[in-house]
């Protein structure tokens, strides 16, 4: 979720259009397809059902930080949004987690959601403690609330074309026609739209699983 | 240069007020100093604990990698920091060897006084100086908060714009400020550094202004610190572009 993390920290930090796309760019340039694959499901503005209660997510980050919940509410009233806020309250650490973004989601988060509270716990606060300010942020992002960062109707807009030639037409190809294949295959874990899933040697070419840079 | 407090002891009961302050180490002024006493007033601008400031260095570091990115692109990089402190201490932090610095009127005369009391700056240069205006490529400037809006920034340029304040610390105060970086410097003191400074005093009594004070007040009470808060007589007039001090009287 290194680079991921770094795309979201750019498309926040610019108002200017070509700036996003140069980001995107850059990011779909370099990325791995099932990594691109869930950059572009939550970048268009999707979420899987909630993996952790918003409510047992902000328990154990105030019994991490340290405050009592008033002070949790009067920072979150401040700040505007709860999961930004429980980033800018958990302990800093200038660790930077490695995950791959699809490791992260298909075999860490979604699996979460049929676990039980005390094992939630741990992965959610384990993770927490590997992460820098601007991961924790991405993380409680992917776990609880939708990306806002003005692409989204930039993605729609453009339309898959544009996302297609800002991917690369090999990669795009290769991460649509999975994303259409493999529609509906997480079940409920995720919404009736293009669900995006990991390439593996069932469900296409074993050729497909090369990195980019050595097309 | 620096904060400064006043200390007035009466009938062996010692009073201290404090002004805006920090204890992050800053070379451009002397540092904050715990004085012992049984009143303490202090701000609290930032009391909050989602406020915990970044370490200089690496702030210092982001900026300079901004000039520099914009610089290579031929962009001018506007930064903007409060004329007096702020603007000395952005031009004590980065690297002077990226490229030439201007600055705004307001910024040259407190910096040149700066340099006459003896703190270590950066040669700069006053910007309406300057004639050929291809000179302010991939140049610094450093210019007040309330010169956003103004028709002065046009003279730069293509230019990517940045905002030195404790308030970029959040997403949403970034975004309203409408810059194209937010840089988390401030010369008030965070959460964490409020918490250090009220109890490095020993107070009985703490009084709270300014800010979050409420919120601090509260927070001191149920810690075991005996609080009060203490209304401001200082009044911001809502619209951050024209306040004396951008920082403390956002709110």
């Amino acid at each position: 979720m290194k680079h991921f993390t770094e795309l979201y920290v750019q498309l926040d930090q610019t108002n200017k259009t070509n700036e996003k796309v140069e980001a995107m760019r850059s990011y779909f340039e370099h990325a791995e397809p099932h990594d691109s694959a869930w950059a572009l499901y939550f970048l268009s503005g999707r979420k899987p059902r909630q993996i952790v209660p918003s409510k047992l997510l902000r328990e154990w980050a105030l019994e991490l930080s340290g405050i009592p919940e008033w002070l949790f509410m009067e920072s979150r009233d401040t700040v505007g949004d709860s999961a930004e806020t429980m980033a800018l309250l958990l302990p800093n650490t200038t660790d930077t987690d490695e995950t791959p973004l699809h490791i992260l989601v298909e075999e860490k988060l979604l699996p979460l959601r049929v676990s039980d509270v005390e094992i939630q716990k741990e992965a959610v606060t384990e993770a927490w403690s590997r992460m820098n300010y601007s991961q924790r942020l991405v993380y409680n992002k992917l776990i609880s609330g939708a990306f806002r960062v003005g692409v989204v109707r930039k993605i729609r807009e453009i339309g898959r074309a544009e996302v297609v030639s800002l991917m690369g037409d090999e990669i795009a190809a290769r991460v649509f026609s999975d994303l259409d294949k493999n529609a509906g295959r997480y079940g409920d874990a995720a919404p009736p739209f293009i669900v995006p899933v990991r390439f593996t040697a069932e469900n296409g070419d074993a050729d497909d699983l090369r990195p980019i840079d050595s097309r | 240069m620096g904060s400064a407090q006043v200390r007035v002891e009466y009938k062996g009961e010692v009073w201290v007020a404090s002004g805006d302050y920090k204890l992050t180490p800053d070379p451009t002024c002397a540092p904050f100093e715990p004085v012992k006493c049984n009143y303490f007033i202090t701000e609290a601008t930032f009391g909050l604990p989602v406020y915990r400031w970044t370490d200089p260095k690496v702030v210092f570091a982001e900026i300079d990698e901004w000039w520099m990115r914009n610089r290579e692109r031929g962009k001018a990089s506007v930064i903007f920091a409060y004329s007096l402190g702020k603007a000395q201490r952005v031009l004590n932090g980065i690297d002077r060897s990226i490229g030439p610095i201007f600055t705004h009127g307001s910024v040259e005369r407190l910096t040149q006084a700066y340099r006459d009391a003896g703190v270590d700056l950066p040669p700069t240069t006053y910007a309406g100086s300057v004639t050929n205006k291809k000179e302010f490529a991939g140049s610094l400037i450093v210019a007040p908060p309330s010169a956003q809006t103004s028709t002065w920034l046009r003279r730069f340029g293509e230019q990517s714009t940045g905002f030195t304040s404790g308030w970029m610390m959040v997403r949403g105060a970034r975004r309203q400020r409408a810059v194209d970086r937010g840089f988390v410097l401030s010369d008030h003191a965070d959460w964490p550094e409020l918490q250090t400074a009220i109890r490095a005093t020993q107070a009985d009594t703490v009084y709270v202004t300014h800010g979050f004070s409420n919120e601090v007040v509260r927070w001191l009470n149920e810690t075991g610190v005996n609080a009060l808060p203490l209304k401001t007589r200082f009044v911001g007039d809502g619209d951050m572009s024209d306040m004396i001090d951008e920082e403390s009287e956002q709110r």
